[in-house]
């Protein structure tokens, strides 16, 4: 089953999730586009997870519509999806081959399919030699791939990754990457969460960035940046005696690191003129003017009320 | 469907190649077994040491002469053919006879304790028996104020029987016999007395005479029952809680929906439960069709057995799960579990007390309280008289509808609970997701 490449793999359209007198998502949109990979930015108690699990057909949404592959969300989807939760765990007393083989057929793969998808996968994972092992043998990077790939044995169209880099240590994090871009070449969309801005500015296209259940920021990198509509500045600087970083023209927020420091600029504000400041007030041996990184508006947007 | 059925077939054979599952499957017979066989194997004749304390000096050598033709060991009792003697009482217990000088056996010592009560101590300690008898015993009387006190001292059981009554028996058909004579009356009238004029049979429903092992089904089926349904079922609360700490649900529910994902689990465990009631009641049968019992049970009685194990399963599993899902470690189900488990014991104790009053009115009540009616049920299907047929159906109208309702129920917190984390739910928060609609 295909579906048409202008209809949007997801669409959210004004959802809300509630929990008793809490609402986890209020009135949230956006829509990823087929093929690209899509990140869902945003703290602890954004709202990634609810409306992931709202994706995935685990909760129902208390108002507004979302579709998946072109249409309401609903079981009969699941298995053209992947979801990597961000609690994972697998089956501790199977075997890695026969829990593989478990997880394709739920997804209604038959062994035609899985035989040969199992062995590359398994091969990919250099767990081959392990696929008659118990999968509590396996050591805890190894577990994180074999989760993985249940994941996506079954070659889904859309993968769904919640948190899919917390807890790997920079390896298996690497390798982790590198399998969700091939995936990617390969035609699947991916969407996935994540508090760590500097891999959602590695790998998404595109974004949105929740902060208290409402979206705060959306659309690609460059437009997100620029929307912001201020630039920062990352110094290098030794000051004269006596000098500090207080009270710069233009400048809203220091956060100063002792040898070096990112400058927040206000809007439209003159970077020459910081520049020129700060020479007043001791060498600078590096001043770099930028657009803000997603950190910087990720921080923004979290420290600003929801 | 096939989602359902891809983890009903894990959870039966993850469950199935435990070792825990063989050793169930075989020792529980053997254990059942045990239970039967170690009396028998207790019961082999034992010798019991008996002294007896005759003040008349006239019944001692009689009883010793009766006694030692008890025992049914080597070829049946040796009981005396003479015409009109009345048969000894069988006994299971050797008897090693010692008698002791009665003179002076009553007055105290320097100590205040008499060699009676010396001996008394003993058989407390020894495990023996004490016969004292005094003129009263010859006369059938109790004693009068100036005379000894007479009797049989010793344990209530030794084995499989009680050589105490045995010994009272025996010294009353000696007396009996005695005193018949005295009075010049014919010696075979005590026996005449207590001869059985006629033989009770116990029969099936079908009117037909019940073997031993038809007589003892009623307590067979339900233990059965219960052992499969709520001794298996229980699986599903640590099952339940251990996939939970694994956080394997999350990752499943992208590929079933929650209730796919409860049925599954609860139809495996109920397989594994089927699969063990099937191979232990097809040897129980098989064994006793060898022992000639071909009336053990009927179709009828293993179509409903099977009707009443898969509904009670239902409802008990869906009661298991719902806690099992709640909570996140066995710690805070045995807490939620205490009150359950009182409860759960009962089905089984009124099941045994409706035993001996099938149709009465505890029975009847309790065929229609739904976790009750399974167990209860049974046991009066496997009684005679069998129950009404109207209570028969009505009862499975009332137990479809509540484990319909329990499943419903349970499927609503499994929903919510195997998502959940952290601190236990209280049971108004469960209560409440009971109510929630999907």
């Amino acid at each position: 089953m295909t579906v048409p490449d202008d209809i949007p793999a997801v669409r959210f359209q004004d959802v809300t999730k509630r929990f008793g007198e809490f609402t986890a998502v209020n009135g949230v949109s956006f829509e990823v586009p087929q093929g690209s990979i899509f990140g869902i930015l945003g703290s602890n108690g954004a709202g990634k997870t609810t409306s992931i699990r709202m994706l995935m057909n685990i909760f129902k949404p208390d108002g507004g519509r979302v579709e998946v592959l072109g249409a309401h969300v609903d079981e009969s989807l699941k298995p053209r999806l992947g979801y990597l939760p961000e609690e994972r765990g697998l089956y501790k007393k199977m075997r890695i081959e026969e829990m593989l083989r478990f997880f394709g057929r739920i997804k209604g793969r038959d062994d035609a399919y899985l035989k040969p998808a199992i062995d590359r996968w398994l091969e990919w994972t250099g767990l081959s030699a392990w696929r008659g092992r118990k999968v509590e043998a396996l050591s805890k990077g190894m577990s994180q791939k074999l989760q993985f790939v249940a994941t996506v044995v079954h070659g889904p169209e859309l993968l769904v990754l919640d948190e899919p880099f917390a807890g790997l240590d920079p390896v298996n994090r690497d390798v982790l990457r590198d399998a969700v871009l091939t995936m990617h070449q390969e035609g699947t969309t991916i969407v996935f969460s994540t508090h760590v801005m500097e891999q959602a500015e590695q790998l998404c296209q595109r974004l949105i960035m929740l902060h208290g259940g409402q979206v705060q920021a959306s659309g690609t990198l460059d437009e997100v940046r620029a929307a912001e509509g201020r630039q920062a500045a990352h110094i290098r600087y030794k000051l004269h005696d006596g000098q500090t970083l207080d009270d710069l023209p233009g400048v809203t927020h220091v956060a100063d690191h002792g040898n070096e420091a990112e400058l927040t600029l206000a809007k439209g504000a003159d970077g020459q003129a910081v520049l020129h400041a700060l020479v007043a007030r001791g060498a600078v041996t590096r001043f770099d003017l930028r657009e803000p990184s997603l950190h910087e508006i990720f921080k923004r947007v979290a420290g600003a009320p929801a | 469907m096939n989602r359902t059925w891809q983890i009903l077939k894990r959870e039966y054979l993850e469950n199935v190649r435990t070792k825990a599952f063989l050793v169930g499957l075989i020792l529980t017979p053997v254990w059942m077994g045990l239970i039967f066989v170690i009396p028998l194997l207790i019961s082999a004749p034992e010798t019991v040491r008996v002294v007896i304390v005759d003040e008349t000096g006239s019944l001692a050598g009689p009883l010793r002469e009766a006694l030692v033709g008890t025992a049914t060991d080597e070829g049946g009792p040796k009981v005396p053919t003479a015409p009109g003697a009345q048969p000894l009482p069988r006994s299971d217990s050797r008897f090693d006879i010692v008698l002791e000088p009665a003179e002076g056996a009553f007055d105290p010592g320097p100590d205040g304790t008499s060699r009676i009560d010396r001996l008394k101590q003993e058989a407390g300690t020894n495990g023996e028996y004490v016969v004292v008898i005094t003129q009263a015993v010859l006369e059938k009387r109790s004693r009068k104020p100036d005379e000894h006190e007479h009797g049989i001292y010793g344990p209530a059981l030794r084995g499989m029987g009680s050589p105490g009554r045995t010994i009272e028996r025996v010294i009353t058909q000696l007396v009996t016999k005695r005193l018949l004579a005295e009075r010049k009356l014919p010696a075979d009238l005590a026996e005449l007395i207590q001869r059985r004029a006629t033989n009770f049979h116990s029969i099936d429903k079908s009117g037909g005479k019940a073997s031993e092992f038809r007589a003892l089904m009623p307590i067979l089926v339900v233990v059965l029952l219960y052992m499969g349904i709520v001794g298996i079922s229980q699986m599903l609360i640590s099952n339940t809680i251990e996939e939970k700490s694994n956080r394997v649900y999350e990752v499943l529910l992208s590929s079933v929906s929650p209730f796919q994902l409860m049925a599954g689990k609860i139809l495996g465990i109920c397989g594994v439960g089927l699969t063990l009631l099937t191979f232990w009641c097809s040897g129980g049968l098989a064994a006793a069709a060898m022992q000639g019992s071909s009336d053990a049970v009927s179709l009828v009685e293993i179509v409903w057995f099977a009707v009443y194990y898969l509904l009670g399963f239902l409802m008990i599993a869906s009661l298991f799960v719902a806690v099992g899902s709640a909570c996140n470690t066995i710690k805070e189900a045995q807490n939620l579990m205490a009150p359950l488990s009182m409860l759960l014991a009962l089905p089984l104790i009124i099941s045994m007390l409706t035993m001996s009053n099938p149709n009465g009115t505890v029975a009847t009540v309790t065929s229609f309280i739904p976790p009750f009616t399974p167990f209860v049920m049974m046991t009066r299907m496997a009684s005679v008289p069998a129950p009404p047929v109207w209570q028969t159906w009505a009862t499975l109208a009332v137990l479809i509808v509540s484990t319909y309702l329990a499943v419903r129920f349970a499927a609503r917190v499994f929903r919510v609970g195997i998502l959940l984390y952290g601190q236990p739910p209280s049971l108004r928060e469960i209560w409440r997701w009971m109510w929630t609609a999907d």
